[in-house]
């Protein structure tokens, strides 16, 4: 029942897509009557031009009925084009908005919801479920609606001619339709196993291709091999189990209309020989029979495909309903200096609440200083960046931006308030200026070289035949992860934003490379509001205030000397650094 | 038929394979359609099959080879490019003993990566330039040699799975987890006393639908998967600059454990990392500009020297 409520819930949803083109589907459902008619008014003339005129051997009457013949033919031949065409152009404007929308909205949502799921299911989501939706519409729905149609009108027809031999017909349906339900359930089964075993096929190949170098490391091509052998086998079955039941079922129809037939052509004949009916009438009965049976069995099918809208509907609409997006607040500070301070703040990442990443966490980011945070890997540094940036939510305590709670804040402001380079470096595909300026209007070429200067970049770039021209390709490609860490470095220092967070922003740098860019970097940070994370305490010794963070927990603070005369864990940390040199 | 030249079952007939003849003809359209799309992707398929593997045995290839003990790496002359891009190394050359380790020390961009991938055989080489217990590598079997030989690459990808099987990822055919050996494996890579705080230990997932691990867990976890799988070759491309300074000291005292079992080479830009290394190489733009061992190279002018007296400076700068 609850089922029955969801899917009608999705489907006023589609609906709300269709309804834009309401107007090119109405005329499309006209059209849907009229195939029907043409289609069905064609045995009747043959049954008509027999008894009337061919067995009166009235040829001029004949020519007249082959005439409304033939243009019943031409008729059902354009409204079924014309048909066709609107519902495939509805369909396909409806999916791309839809596919639109859907891309927006997974845009949106949270880092918590990519934590989560798998990228090979958000991609399907946005290709296949989309397409299978534009199938079934377009395949199923229509014909659906024409199948019980024309079934409807056969009986009508059939009726009119003879009642007697409409009812001979319709014994036979009871036993089809029964059948016809067994076949639909094994096909179902069918129809969903394949699905799912395309999707794992998918998400296996995507996962094999990406970390193709460590199996071919570590010798598991033959492994992986047979697992994905196993997995095309599941396929291979599934998709010949649903050929197996679908053509079993094709063939049973088929004979059952030839039987009904046969029993037509000896109970009608016998009807014929006591004159109960005309000549024409037999004829024109067993077109209707071949007329009727076509579209049951169709339907069986067609079934199976609304089943498989239904489940792509809610897939599709299933994503709309993730709601995981943060929400954004209204409050935009154009004059924001970047003052920012943590007050208690606690937080888990979703699914692992038993797992607190930070334990009462206060912090103060100060306007024109560098603070920094550090500590042992797994220590919760990154996670205090990434809750700066409000890219999850769900914590407890305070996070304030010049004293306003970032939850009132509107999202895209808060984040263009913050330059980030992450542990995780991302270049996406265009020139390596583009990588840097992101295509932001306000952050000028001669802005994106001064930054390239700043991080020891300009010198590399200049190398490549086509300098800040030059095309990165899929991550970075020919540059080393120490030139792309350089790169989304220099992203960061060219932005406008007043904070800067760097988490081990310069980890896969040199280490003169590294003072150069410090030295460099002096005068825009006391400017801005910086945070450095980092585990490598020679980069962070200069740092205005400095956290010492373990097990999600600030232990200590302060600046460096107070720190190192403290004597504890930050002094700890530093002596064991040094130890060798 | 009025003209009695058919009768009225040929008129029946005649209409019934008339209709029956519809549908073929509809079908040929139909037909001729799929047929050129078919070969389209027929096109597409063989020219995926028909491009061969850049990295195969050659002909004259010595089946009989395999790794059974820590073997002298030997470079000659190298010089390696991609494609057409600009050379990325110029005329190494170098040797390491069975049983040593070779630190490669160099700034951000001098190739250091690419000479790892060299050695583990994920770029194609030229003939006479790297020989591996002096028979050329390219008469090495390309399994044979991958079999003996550990890698950790900078970047590192784990598969979506539990982390036993992250770790246990090496699995010759017919073997199971070993699950003393991952143990052993993630101790020596200093990621146990993190895993033993996840929900499920060795049973939680990673990946995609896993928990979230921090760069420097994810780079543990990849050595400890390097370690699991038997080797006398082993190569860490820049694997501790995410991993904090006490993980560093632990971890390479661990590899420093069984010295002269593996023939090791450690990628680092820091100092501290390779001043255990029998022999050090500082590579720079491609070219090696200098070598020796830590003590050797502290007593020239050089990259090498001043990264170091940077870092002392910094230390008692305080």
């Amino acid at each position: 029942m609850n089922n029955i409520q969801q899917d009608k819930d999705y489907l006023i949803r589609y609906w709300q897509y269709l309804k834009k083109y309401k107007r090119l589907l109405s005329v499309s459902l006209i059209l849907i009557p009229c195939i029907t008619g043409f289609h069905l008014v064609q045995p009747y003339l043959l049954k008509v031009g027999i008894d009337d005129y061919i067995t009166q051997g009235n040829l001029t009457g004949l020519s007249r009925v082959a005439l409304f013949f033939g243009m019943a033919v031409v008729g059902e031949f354009i409204c079924r084009a014309l048909q066709s065409f609107l519902f495939q152009y509805v369909g396909q404007k409806t999916i791309s908005t839809l596919r639109v929308d859907l891309f927006r909205h997974v845009s949106h949502l949270s880092s918590s919801y990519f934590d989560k799921t798998p990228k090979g299911i958000i991609t399907s989501r946005l290709t296949s479920d989309v397409e299978s939706l534009n199938e079934s519409f377009s395949s199923g729905l229509v014909t659906l609606v024409g199948d019980v149609l024309t079934l409807i009108g056969i009986l009508v027809f059939m009726s009119i001619l003879s009642l007697k031999l409409t009812l001979v017909t319709v014994v036979f349906v009871p036993p089809l339709i029964l059948i016809i339900n067994f076949f639909r359930v094994k096909l179902r089964f069918y129809y969903t196993a394949i699905r799912v075993t395309v999707g794992k096929i998918t998400a296996s190949l995507q996962e094999q291709l990406q970390g193709v170098e460590i199996v071919q490391l570590f010798s598991r091509e033959s492994k992986n091999y047979h697992h994905f052998k196993d997995l095309n086998k599941a396929y291979r079955k599934a998709v010949l189990g649903s050929v197996y039941f679908d053509a079993l079922l094709y063939s049973i129809v088929e004979a059952m209309s030839s039987i009904v037939i046969a029993v037509m052509l000896w109970y009608g004949f016998a009807q014929h020989l006591n004159s109960a009916i005309t000549i024409g009438v037999l004829v024109a009965f067993i077109d209707y029979i071949q007329k009727f049976f076509q579209p049951l069995k169709e339907l069986s099918t067609k079934f199976a495909v609304l089943q498989q809208a239904l489940a792509a509907l809610e897939k599709i609409f299933g994503t709309f309903d993730i709601q995981e997006h943060i929400p954004s607040g209204s409050l935009t500070l154009p004059d924001s200096k970047g003052h920012m301070i943590f007050k208690e703040v606690s937080f888990a990442y979703p699914g692992h609440e038993d797992k607190p990443i930070l334990k009462n966490v206060s912090l103060e980011l100060n306007v024109g200083s560098v603070t920094a945070l550090v500590g042992p890997t797994g220590s919760g540094k990154t996670t205090v960046g990434r809750l700066m940036s409000h890219l999850y939510t769900g914590y407890s305590g305070h996070i304030l931006l010049d004293n306003h709670p970032i939850q009132d804040l509107d999202l895209a402001f808060l984040r263009s308030q913050i330059a980030h380079v992450s542990q995780d470096i991302q270049l996406f595909s265009g020139s390596i200026a583009f990588n840097i300026t992101m295509g932001n209007p306000k952050v000028s070429t001669e802005a994106a070289i001064d930054a390239a200067k700043r991080v020891q970049a300009h010198d590399f770039i200049q190398k490549f035949p086509d300098g800040y021209d030059t095309v990165l390709t899929h991550q970075g490609g020919a540059l080393s992860l120490g030139q792309a860490q350089l790169i989304s470095f220099a992203r960061a220092l060219a932005c406008p934003s007043p904070i800067i967070l760097l988490d081990e922003a310069t980890a896969n740098v040199d280490s003169l490379s590294e003072r150069l860019i410090q030295k460099a970097t002096e005068l825009i940070f006391s400017q801005k509001t910086v945070l450095v994370i980092a585990h490598r305490l020679s980069t962070i010794q200069k740092a205005d205030h400095i956290y010492a963070m373990k097990d999600g927990e600030i232990l200590e603070e302060g600046s460096h000397k107070a720190l190192m005369a403290k004597d504890g864990f930050y002094a700890k940390l530093f002596q064991l650094q040094f130890s060798h040199l | 038929m009025i003209e009695s030249a058919i009768t009225l079952g040929d008129f029946v007939a005649f209409g019934s394979y008339l209709m029956l003849l519809t549908w073929p003809t509809a079908a040929i359209a139909w037909i001729i359609n799929l047929i050129q799309r078919g070969q389209v992707s027929l096109k597409r398929i063989q020219d995926i099959l028909d491009t061969p593997p850049m990295i195969t045995d050659q002909a004259d290839v010595k089946t009989a080879l395999s790794l059974t003990k820590p073997p002298k790496i030997e470079v000659k002359n190298l010089c390696f490019k991609i494609q057409n891009e600009a050379p990325i190394l110029k005329g190494i050359s170098f040797t390491i003993q069975p049983g040593h380790t070779l630190g490669i020390f160099g700034p951000t961009g001098s190739g250091k990566t690419v000479l790892s991938r060299v050695l583990a055989r994920l770029e194609s080489v030229p003939q006479n330039t790297l020989f591996i217990d002096d028979i050329d590598i390219l008469k090495w079997p390309l399994k044979a040699y991958r079999e003996g030989l550990s890698y950790v690459p900078q970047e590192s990808f784990l598969f979506s799975d539990t982390i036993a099987q992250n770790v246990a990822f090496y699995q010759p055919e017919s073997k199971s987890v070993q699950s003393e050996a991952v143990e052993m494996a993630s101790q020596n890579a200093s990621i146990e006393y993190d895993i033993h705080r996840f929900p499920k230990n060795y049973d939680t997932l990673v990946g995609e639908k896993g928990v979230i691990l921090s760069g420097g867990q994810k780079n543990r976890l990849a050595l400890s998967r390097a370690l699991y799988k038997p080797h006398f070759i082993l190569i860490l491309d820049d694997i501790l600059s995410a991993v904090d300074h006490k993980t560093e000291t632990k971890l390479i005292q661990n590899l420093f454990k069984n010295k002269g079992q593996t023939t090791s080479v450690l990628i680092s830009h820091r100092v501290s990392a390779l001043t255990h290394c029998d022999q050090i190489l500082v590579l720079e733009e491609g070219h090696i500009t200098d070598s020796g061992t830590h003590q050797s190279l502290l007593e020239k002018e050089g990259i090498y020297k001043h990264t170091w007296q940077y870092q002392k400076l910094e230390n008692t700068h305080e």
